[in-house]
């Protein structure tokens, strides 16, 4: 026997006797595979549905997470809130970019601690300084220019020729923008000896009174013009840093001055300058300034002690209205005086009058599209409640256009 | 010419109907996995609705005081309810202790009592022509009675300056804007929550929705169980895996399933209800055709206010 007759005897005894033993078809093959074909595509459309609804959801919780962080903190301060000093309220519309930065000033009560270390190993502002009044901003922050080739950053104002007071920060993209807020911690007077938080030895004598305290010589070189950038009087590297600069130009301030001294302060310069206390109280780049030395004298404009830190509350938030109410309603609701949402820049509701019959310090400043002043002397006449309407960005970009949260914060009474 | 060893069983190939059972044994394997990824969806569905709705409690909230609160347009409706305006005390409050609507609760427009995550606007929605139909996804409802401890050994309310007040904000979700709220069911509303009048708009629909969510109290209900039916337990009240209130202690319970397969209150615990069957009254949202399962009410934020 041949070989072609070996394979032709093979092939009858399995396809006879041995049909377990018998080899694919092609047809066999092609029905299995369109089966297993059909499964697989089933169970990848599961898949993706589950895994696209799973990272949506996951986008949502985490940016939810990080809003509710941003809540609570500005519930905290907003309760602390002390009418016997101020509340700004600054509004900026950008209708080519339709985002919006506003921006809020007060000084409040509760427990704000120092997040940035000490200066030195000598120093007595240190980690466990915590101070129980403090100047607070939220707003947008913007991102310092560090260098040339540094993208979305902006020319750096200084602490003299600012930018237009409430200009939007620039940035190309929604995930640029960033919520930040700025607290300057109130000491007394008595914390600005040497054994004392703000150290007087930074102040040079030939600016000032000595005891006007700053941490840093190099800051105060120029006096109120320290804060500048790229300049000599950059902010110094700090420890274990590389670099003076820091992504944000917003600071951390502590000042040895008394709430009634700077409300004392507002008080004498308010008569000539309407807007005092919106011009050098709610200021995205402005150091707190000490109006007074250890004589009380007014000296006007010696800033405080100030420090790096990364005053970050979120990024991403591209849209930040504020907008108050005076407890009245309507069909509609309660009555929210500012900006309305989503609209343009023009303020459609401001009451002419106060609730006292006083004229109502309502309009706008300088580059403002809408601002707002409550100061001790019309308590009755402050907001009831805030109502805070953030966008944020996705940095994952799984929601699309950001998503939107609006919180209403009720004030102390 | 040679070829392989024939009578190897190694050599043997599958039949089609060994590949099928094969195919048939790994598709009943993926879908079993595949049917976990509904129930983690589910888990993160609630956990996001949770984040949201606490949001959204706290700003109900700020609106209650804004309200309600010193200053506000219905200061004074609460301050009727109770000292300091009565003229004798301790006085004798009329249902002491029982969760009820705020006095006036329809003045606040329903645009402030929805919610709609995910739009340019949620808050407050924007009332629709011509009717004042709103749009949304979230919509919250508040009860609220004076905190015990503020009553004398007699159950009369002591003097103060100033009461507190329990305030319980329920947030209620549906999963779309085209989806409707849920309907009584035939329960027993709890008076004032449902506000004639409201409605709310379906975007999808020619005809505004017809209802709004509301609550019911009913007495609580462990519900018949028995491990041949799917669902093993029938009749619960509040439906396992839905949020309740105890009106007596105020307690928010989760319903649940106990070890033994009974329906059991799971957080925090009310008594056992498999040794001595819990027989209070609760207030629950029902679901939308009055089954056992889903409610759109989604959570409960209880805090306390001092006027």
């Amino acid at each position: 026997m041949n070989d072609s007759q070996n394979i032709s005897s093979k092939r009858t005894s399995r396809g006879s006797g041995r049909s377990q033993a018998s080899a694919f078809t092609l047809m066999e093959m092609m029905v299995s595979i369109a089966i297993l074909v059909v499964i697989m595509l089933a169970v990848g459309v599961i898949f993706k549905s589950a895994s696209a609804s799973v990272g949506i959801s996951e986008s949502t919780l985490e940016m939810t997470a990080n809003v509710q962080a941003v809540e609570r903190q500005l519930e905290r301060d907003v309760a602390g809130m002390d009418k016997s000093s101020f509340l700004v309220i600054r509004s900026r519309y950008d209708a080519a970019s339709h985002r919006r930065f506003d921006q809020m000033s007060f000084m409040a009560y509760g427990t704000f601690p120092n997040r940035c270390g000490s200066y030195n190993s000598t120093s007595n502002f240190t980690d466990s300084t915590v101070a129980t009044f403090a100047h607070v901003w939220w707003g947008q922050l913007a991102i310092e220019q560090q260098t040339s080739t540094m993208a979305n950053s902006i020319t750096p104002p200084s602490q003299i020729t600012p930018l237009p007071l409430n200009a939007p920060p620039s940035g190309s993209v929604d995930n640029d923008f960033i919520l930040g807020r700025h607290t300057t911690l109130i000491f007394g007077p008595d914390r600005k000896t040497t054994t004392g938080i703000v150290d007087p030895s930074g102040y040079p004598s030939s600016v000032g009174t000595v005891g006007v305290a700053a941490f840093r010589n190099s800051q105060v070189a120029n006096g109120p013009l320290a804060i500048s950038y790229n300049t000599a009087t950059i902010l110094p590297a700090g420890i274990g840093e590389t670099t003076g600069a820091h992504i944000t130009s917003s600071r951390f301030d502590c000042a040895s001055v008394t709430q009634s001294q700077i409300m004392n302060s507002i008080f004498f310069n308010r008569a000539g300058f309407p807007f005092y206390e919106a011009q050098n109280y709610c200021y995205r780049f402005k150091a707190l300034t000490t109006p007074y030395d250890s004589t009380d004298e007014p000296k006007g404009g010696f800033i405080n002690g100030f420090f790096r830190m990364h005053p970050i509350a979120l990024q991403g938030v591209y849209y930040l209205s504020i907008q108050w109410t005076d407890g009245t309603s309507n069909a509609s609701g309660l009555v929210w005086y500012g900006i309305p949402d989503n609209s343009t820049n023009t303020p459609t509701l401001s009451p002419a009058t106060r609730q006292d019959g006083t004229t109502f310090q309502s309009t706008t400043l300088n580059s403002d599209d809408y601002t707002a002043q409550f100061s001790y002397d019309n308590r009755i006449s402050w907001p009831k409640a805030l109502k805070i309407h953030y966008r944020v960005a996705d940095p994952n970009n799984r929601l699309q256009g950001g998503r939107d949260f609006v919180q209403i914060i009720f004030l102390p009474s | 010419m040679k070829l392989g060893p024939a009578t190897s069983t190694s050599s043997r190939a599958f039949s089609l109907i060994e590949v099928l059972l094969a195919m048939f044994i790994l598709g009943i394997g993926l879908i079993m996995v595949a049917s976990i990824f509904p129930v983690g969806a589910d888990w993160t569905r609630q956990t996001v609705e949770d984040s949201v709705s606490q949001s959204i409690s706290r700003t109900a909230l700020s609106v209650i005081q804004s309200h309600y609160g010193p200053g506000g347009d219905r200061n004074t409706d609460l301050l009727k309810m109770v000292p300091p305006n009565a003229t004798v005390m301790p006085v004798n409050v009329t249902n002491a202790g029982v969760l009820q609507p705020l006095p006036h609760f329809s003045q606040i427009p329903i645009s402030e009592r929805c919610y709609l995550f995910g739009s340019s606007s949620p808050f407050p929605v924007t009332t629709g022509p011509p009717d004042k139909t709103i749009a949304c996804t979230y919509f919250w409802t508040a009860l609220w009675r004076l905190s015990p401890g503020q009553f004398d050994s007699s159950g009369n309310l002591m003097s103060s300056t100033s009461y507190k007040y329990d305030i319980y904000i329920f947030v209620f979700h549906k999963g779309d804007i085209s989806n409707q709220f849920s309907t009584l069911g035939g329960n027993t509303e709890v008076s004032g929550v449902m506000i004639p009048g409201d409605t709310l708009r379906n975007l999808s629909a020619a005809t505004p929705e017809t209802f709004v969510p509301t609550l019911v109290s009913h007495k609580y209900d462990p519900g018949i169980y028995n491990a041949k039916n799917l669902p093993s337990i029938t009749g619960a009240i509040p439906p396992i895996g839905t949020i309740g209130v105890d009106t007596a202690s105020g307690t928010v319970f989760r319903q649940s399933i106990s070890a033994i397969g009974s329906a059991a209150i799971a957080r925090p615990a009310l008594g056992d209800p498999t040794v001595v069957p819990y027989t209070g009254t609760i207030i629950y949202a029902p679901p939308a055709d009055n089954t056992n399962s889903g409610s759109p009410l989604v959570y409960v934020y209880q805090t306390t206010l001092s006027f």
